[in-house]
C-alpha cells in the first residue's frame, strides 16, 4: 500500500471516530407511521401521519446584492426542430394549460427511465451518453413527446453541461436523441451543484432556461440564469447569496418564473419568487425581474419552488411553514396572482412524510408532480380544479429519482 | 379551497417491519453516519441523510430481502441524500439552521480531529471532484471492492479504478507526496 493510501485510511478513521455511538439519535422511525405502502395495487396512497422528531428546518437567509457579470445576447440554433403552439391543440385549455404528457421522464443517474403516466410502468431506459457523464436533469418540451435532457461530467466538478433533445414515439420508445450545443460561457458551470428546478423548457419549444454556477472563481457563489429563446442567448446574474431555482417558463417562453432561495445563515432576510421577461436586457436578475412573493418569516409560508402557468397569469408556489422552534409544520401548494402578487388559494397541504429533504415539484398540462428523493411513488396534483385534487401512485422505482419531467 | 392530504384509512403500524429496520439501524447506523460524515463534514447533516435513507428503506420494505442488498441500498441512499444535501439550495431548504452550521470536521476551526495530518488529508480530499471523493471513501473507509463500489455508484469497474487512481494521484499532488 502506498503512503498516501495509509494516510487516507488513517485520516478517515480519525475523522469518523469523532462520531460516538452514544451521540447518535436513538431511533429513525416515526412511532405512529402507517404501514409502508408496500407492493400493492395502484391507487391513492395512505397519508403518513408522521409527526416525529425530525431536525428542525430553519427559516431563511439574507440576500446581499453583489452583481458582477453581464453577458451580451448571442444567437444559437433552434433547440427543438418543430416548435409547436404554446398549448397543445389536443388538450382542454384552462389557464393556458393543456393535457399533460402521457410519459414521465425520470432521471435516475446515471440512467433515464421513461415511465407511462397512466400505469407507472417503465417503457424505456436510456443509458448515459458516455462513460464519463450521467444524466442529471430533464425538462418537458413541446407536444408531450419531446424533452430536453442535461448530462454532467461525473469527474469534473467544474465542467460544461451537455444538452440533448429526446423524442419519444407514441408508445414511449426512444425515437431520437441528439446533442444540442448550447452556448457555454467559459467555465461558468458547476455540475456538482446542479439539481431539480435548474432546467426548464417552454411548451412551444422556443425557449429553454437553466441555472449555472460560477465555479471558475474560488469562493464565488454567484449563480447565473441563462435563457435561449428563438436562438438568442441572454444571461442574468444573481447576487452572491442568491440561489435561483424552481425555473419554469410560460407557454411561449416570454416569461420565466423562479424562486430565489438565498443561501446564507442565520436567517435574516426572506426568500422570494420572481418573474423575468426573457427579452429583458442581460444584467442583474434582481434588477430586471419582478418580485411576486416574499417569505413571511414569522410563521407564514416560505417558498421552496415555483411553477408558472403557461399563460403566466398564475404562479404556483411550493411553500413550507415552520413552528416557533423552526420545526417544519407542513408543505403547501398555493396559487399566486402574478399581476398583483395576491395569494389566490391553497390547493394542497401535507406534512413532510418524515423525509428530511424537501420534495421535488414540477408540472405539465395543469398537473403538478410532487416526489421525494427516497419516496417510492409520485403524487399528482391538479393545479386547475382545486376541488378535484387527485393523487395517483406512480411507482417509479425503489431507488431515488433526482428529477422528473412531465 | 384547501385540499386535505391523503386518506389514512386502512393504515396501521407494522411492528415487525419497524423492528427489522430498527435492528438494521442498530447494526449499520453508526457506520453509515460515519460514512456520511466523510461526504458531508458534519455529524448533524450526516445523521439527517442516514435517517432519510432508513426512512426510505422502511417505506419501500419488502420481506425476504438479502442482507447484502439491504446494505447496498442503504449505502446508495446515503450517497444520494448526501449529494442532495451538498447542493447549496438543498442545504438551505432542508438543512439550514437558525444558527451557522457546524464547520467541516477536517477544518482547523472544528478542532474535532486531533490528528493534524488527518485534517490536512481530509481537507485535500474535500477539494476533489465528487465522484472521486465518493469512490475513495467507499474504498478506503468502508473497504469495499471495486465490484461493490461499481454496483453502489452505478458505474463500471473500470470507472471505479480510474476514479480511484485519479483521486489518489490528485491527493498526492495536493499533499506534495509521491505515490
Amino acid at each position: 500500500m502506498s503512503t498516501i493510501e495509509d494516510r487516507l485510511r488513517n485520516a478517515y478513521q480519525s475523522a469518523t471516530q469523532t462520531v460516538r455511538p452514544e451521540s447518535l439519535r436513538p431511533s429513525v422511525l416515526p412511532q405512529d407511521e402507517p404501514a409502508p405502502p408496500a407492493k400493492r395495487g395502484r391507487g391513492r396512497l395512505g397519508l403518513s401521519a408522521f409527526r416525529g422528531g425530525l431536525r428542525p428546518l430553519a427559516p431563511l437567509a439574507a440576500a446581499a446584492a453583489v452583481v458582477v457579470v453581464a453577458v451580451a445576447a448571442i444567437t444559437v440554433p433552434r433547440l427543438f426542430p418543430a416548435a409547436r403552439p404554446a398549448v397543445s391543440p389536443s388538450g382542454p385549455v384552462v389557464g393556458g394549460m393543456s393535457s399533460p404528457s402521457p410519459f414521465l421522464v425520470v432521471v435516475r443517474p446515471p440512467d433515464i427511465q421513461v415511465v407511462a403516466a397512466a400505469t407507472g410502468r417503465v417503457v424505456a431506459q436510456l443509458p448515459p451518453p458516455s462513460a464519463r457523464t450521467g444524466w442529471s436533469q430533464a425538462a418537458a418540451g413541446p407536444g408531450g413527446r419531446q424533452f430536453l435532457l442535461a448530462a454532467t461530467d461525473q469527474f469534473n466538478a467544474c465542467s460544461s453541461l451537455q444538452f440533448f433533445t429526446l423524442t419519444l414515439s407514441g408508445t414511449g420508445a426512444v425515437q431520437g436523441l441528439r446533442p444540442y450545443s448550447a452556448p457555454m460561457t467559459g467555465q461558468m458551470l458547476g455540475s456538482n451543484n446542479w439539481g431539480p428546478g435548474d432546467l426548464a423548457a417552454s411548451a412551444d419549444g422556443s425557449t429553454i432556461a437553466y441555472v449555472t454556477t460560477n465555479c471558475a472563481s474560488p469562493g464565488a457563489t454567484q449563480e447565473m440564469i441563462t435563457v435561449i429563446r428563438h436562438g438568442t442567448v441572454r444571461t442574468w446574474t444573481s447576487s452572491v447569496q442568491a440561489n435561483p431555482t424552481g425555473l419554469s417558463l410560460s407557454g411561449n417562453g416570454s416569461l420565466l418564473g423562479y424562486a430565489d432561495l438565498t443561501n446564507n445563515s442565520p436567517a435574516t432576510s426572506p426568500a422570494s419568487a420572481w418573474i423575468l421577461r426573457t427579452d429583458s436586457a442581460p444584467g442583474p436578475a434582481d434588477q430586471r425581474a419582478r418580485k411576486v412573493f416574499t417569505d413571511q418569516l414569522d410563521g407564514g409560508p416560505q417558498v421552496q419552488s415555483t411553477v408558472l402557468s403557461p399563460d403566466a397569469a398564475t404562479m404556483y408556489l411550493l411553500t413550507a411553514t415552520f413552528g416557533a422552534r423552526d420545526n417544519l409544520l407542513a408543505y403547501a401548494v398555493s396559487a399566486c396572482d402574478t399581476a398583483t402578487g395576491a395569494r389566490l388559494r391553497t390547493l394542497h397541504t401535507w406534512d413532510n412524510h418524515g423525509y428530511v429533504m424537501p420534495p421535488g415539484f414540477t408540472a405539465s398540462g395543469g398537473r403538478a408532480l410532487i416526489w421525494y428523493l427516497h419516496g417510492t411513488s409520485v403524487d399528482e396534483l391538479n393545479l386547475v380544479t382545486s376541488t378535484a385534487t387527485t393523487y395517483r401512485e406512480l411507482r417509479v422505482s425503489e431507488y431515488p429519482a433526482i428529477d422528473i419531467a412531465w | 379551497m384547501t385540499a386535505t392530504t391523503r386518506s389514512q384509512a386502512g393504515s396501521s403500524p407494522q411492528p415487525a417491519t419497524a423492528a427489522v429496520i430498527e435492528e438494521l439501524y442498530r447494526s449499520h447506523g453508526l457506520g453509515l453516519v460515519r460514512f456520511a460524515l466523510l461526504l458531508l463534514g458534519d455529524q448533524a447533516t450526516a445523521e439527517d441523510v442516514v435517517q432519510e435513507a432508513f426512512l426510505g428503506l422502511y417505506r419501500s420494505w419488502r420481506p425476504g430481502r438479502e442482507p447484502d442488498d439491504v446494505l447496498a441500498y442503504l449505502r446508495t441512499a446515503v450517497l444520494n441524500a448526501a449529494r442532495t444535501a451538498l447542493r447549496s439550495r438543498a442545504r438551505r431548504q432542508a438543512l439550514a439552521r437558525a444558527v451557522q452550521p457546524d464547520p467541516p470536521v477536517w477544518s482547523a476551526e472544528a478542532e474535532v480531529i486531533a490528528d493534524e495530518d488527518g485534517r490536512a488529508v481530509l481537507a485535500a480530499v474535500a477539494c476533489l471532484p465528487r465522484r472521486q471523493r465518493e469512490v475513495l471513501s467507499l474504498r478506503y473507509f468502508l473497504d469495499l471492492s471495486e465490484k461493490q463500489i461499481s454496483a453502489i455508484l452505478g458505474i463500471s469497474r473500470g470507472t471505479v479504478a480510474s476514479a480511484t487512481a485519479r483521486g489518489l494521484a490528485a491527493l498526492a499532488v495536493k499533499l506534495k507526496e509521491e505515490l
